[in-house]
């Protein structure tokens, strides 16, 4: 289905309405902590011959060396995005504690002082959930 | 969605319980998780904050939807200079938006790992919203 203007414009409305400027927040961050988690559980350490030892192949592989199916490595994805999710609720709780959610439609990357409350604020992210 | 960038792992012992957590018999999404963010913030060089690229997204993001929710998306895309595909509506405004973030990055930032990570996440956060409207947080929770 072709969405048009007036539909991404209808839906942005209702999206804001419903869950506000936290609520962007929280699906962007969500998507970007999911992103980073694929990316770091992607990587690659050894040469060839011990890829068994790598994340990137421990993703799909058991301890067993038996693939996982497809719908267990779609569960599990599933899962981690969920954690991911929980690890923003303490992002966005910070950003609040800091006074910094209202202002994250200006400009707050041009001042240095925020860039770091920011960061502080993205360091929850190796607390745990 | 996934994706299957070959980064570096961490060089840190650590990253050994992370790849053992991985192998467990029931592995364990929020183990997992919390070991990997933990080596890896650790770990990694921080020359690039994590958070930067992204939070530039959050700013112009929230600022278009703010625009179009008080004056409308023709106005909100003529204020940023947004050119609107017909036949694309939902792509190219995501699309022209992260342009416009990044256009406010240093460079070094907008194409680092993380800088693209952010890009994939900006654009699919849009086009969730733009695409489903309220509902697009719902589905994520469930």
């Amino acid at each position: 289905m072709t969405i048009t203007k007036a539909d991404a414009e209808r839906n942005l409305q209702e999206f804001l309405q419903a869950h506000g400027k936290e609520g962007f927040l929280s699906l962007l961050l969500t998507n970007y902590l999911f992103e980073l988690a694929m990316y770091y559980l992607h990587s690659e350490k050894n040469p060839a011959a011990q890829v068994r030892e790598d994340t990137g192949y421990r993703f799909y592989v058991d301890g067993q060396d038996r693939v996982y199916r497809p719908e267990q490595i779609e569960q599990f994805k599933h899962d981690l995005r969920a954690e991911c999710e929980k690890k923003v609720l303490l992002i966005i709780e910070k950003l609040k504690q800091m006074e910094l959610l209202d202002k994250i439609s200006e400009d707050l990357m041009a001042d240095p002082k925020l860039v770091e409350l920011v960061q502080e604020a993205f360091g929850s992210i190796t607390q745990k959930t | 969605m996934g994706t299957s960038r070959a980064a570096r792992a961490p060089s840190s012992r650590r990253w050994n319980t992370v790849i053992g957590a991985l192998k467990a018999p029931e592995r364990n999404a929020n183990t997992v998780v919390n070991l990997a963010f933990s080596v890896a913030v650790n770990t990694l060089p921080t020359i690039i904050p994590v958070s930067a690229p992204i939070a530039f997204g959050a700013s112009e993001g929230i600022r278009f939807a703010l625009d179009v929710r008080d004056k409308g998306l023709e106005a909100a895309a003529k204020r940023g200079a947004i050119r609107v595909a017909e036949r694309y509506v939902v792509p190219s405004i995501s699309n022209e938006l992260w342009t416009l973030a990044s256009s406010k990055m240093d460079p070094k930032l907008s194409e680092s790992p993380f800088g693209r990570l952010a890009e994939v996440a900006f654009k699919k956060t849009m086009n969730q919203i733009m695409s489903k409207g309220a509902k697009a947080l719902i589905e994520q929770e469930k």
